[in-house]
């Protein structure tokens, strides 16, 4: 083999590493996006699950017997969260929407068995939930004192995920007269 | 035709052969991976349409245009099973009528059997019926494999079917919805629980739920 075929043959072999390691990521990347996506269902509906759990409850702790009329009637904005007698570990206990404020910093944490004849196959997710007093003209704008508007804003993050799942919603005080 | 240049053709042949069958080894992944890929964005769909058509007929229970023909909410389960539920509520007439016609409508969804589907490669799937009053119960294959429904109170507690009440209220307050979908005819016969797309939903069934 002379000097011109070794350099066609290793020029060839360079061209077909290429296009094998092209290919190879492509579908790696694909295969990423697809489990990325399952899993970003599942954060999704735990997601959904929370925001659902937390509009049940009334607006505050004030409102759950009884109505207010008065702003100041409600709860500081430095005081949402848990109530006495209420456990962060039983969401069951939870009576009012700010309660889920407990899970702002320390995440409240899932999981879902993959395979119910194999318990051990599960996947966890942690969700965050933030609870703070909004305006009402400009709800994404936090404010330090108290209005008839609390917007939850759930995040879940999962080991197994690359992106945070990010929802939020906003539950306004409203009474039948 | 000298020693050398045989060893040579063998050795060429030897290259050649050995190229085409990674050539073809990786036509064959590609042609897998793409059919694999293609089922489980598939599977996504079918479970996000699932649960699009769930949740908007559970939130609407106890729901009626005219609300004086469901005045107790409370009632508006009438019967709940692990995989099956039935209740009032006010179905769209049409896209231009989502409200619907202001008489209470009874919708039930139930999870058909697996020798239902025999027929489809995939040994676990059914299919999720939704009836509306009493026509004619339809629905399609979507891959269904699990469709469970566990039932609170309102303390939060969990209300077993066999412990509820034989009519209305059954005191239903929050529903946690379990559905797994898979793909009706997974390629190479793998349906693995890493196959699988689940799907859990805690909601209120409904606000109407609760006494207005």
């Amino acid at each position: 083999m002379n000097t011109g075929q070794m350099l066609l043959t290793i020029g060839a072999i360079f061209l077909l590493s290429t296009v094998i390691l092209n290919v190879n990521r492509g579908l790696l990347t694909t295969n990423t996006t697809m489990i990325t996506n399952r899993y970003g269902i599942m954060a999704t509906s735990l997601a959904t699950s929370m925001i659902e759990r937390a509009i049940s409850k009334a607006f505050d702790e004030k409102t759950d017997t009884a109505e207010v009329t008065s702003l100041n009637q409600l709860t500081l904005p430095q005081n949402l969260g848990l109530d006495p007698g209420e456990n962060r570990n039983d969401p069951n206990l939870f009576d009012d929407f700010d309660d889920f404020n407990c899970y702002r910093t320390i995440p409240q944490r899932d999981s879902l068995i993959l395979d119910q004849n194999d318990p051990s196959k599960r996947i966890y997710f942690n969700t965050y939930c933030q609870v703070d007093y909004v305006d009402q003209n400009n709800p994404d704008l936090i404010k330090n004192q108290r209005t008839w508007h609390k917007r939850i804003k759930v995040l879940v993050t999962s080991e197994a995920m690359e992106d945070t799942i990010r929802m939020s919603t906003v539950y306004s005080y409203w009474r039948f007269k | 035709m000298g020693f050398s240049t045989l060893i040579d053709i063998l050795g060429s042949t030897i290259i050649g052969g050995l190229l085409l069958l990674i050539l073809l080894r990786m036509n064959d992944t590609a042609v897998e991976n793409n059919y694999l890929f293609s089922g489980e964005k598939i599977v996504q769909q079918n479970l996000l349409d699932i649960v699009r058509l769930i949740e908007y007929d559970f939130t609407k229970i106890g729901y009626c245009k005219d609300w004086t023909k469901i005045p107790d909410p409370a009632k508006a389960i009438i019967s709940a099973t692990d995989t099956s539920i039935s209740f009032l509520t006010d179905v769209a007439v049409s896209q231009g009528n989502l409200e619907g016609d202001g008489v209470p409508d009874t919708l039930k969804y139930y999870l058909g059997t697996k020798e239902e589907l025999s027929s489809t490669p995939n040994p676990n799937d059914r299919i999720l019926y939704r009836v509306v009053n009493n026509q004619t119960a339809r629905g399609s294959n979507l891959g269904v494999t699990q469709f469970k429904l566990t039932y609170f109170d309102a303390l939060g507690d969990t209300l077993h079917p066999n412990e509820m009440p034989a009519s209305p209220p059954l005191g239903i307050c929050t529903i946690q919805i379990d559905v797994a979908v898979e793909n009706p005819a997974a390629y190479g016969d793998d349906y693995s629980s890493e196959r699988k797309v689940i799907w859990r939903q805690i909601r209120l069934a409904a606000r109407n739920l609760k006494t207005r």
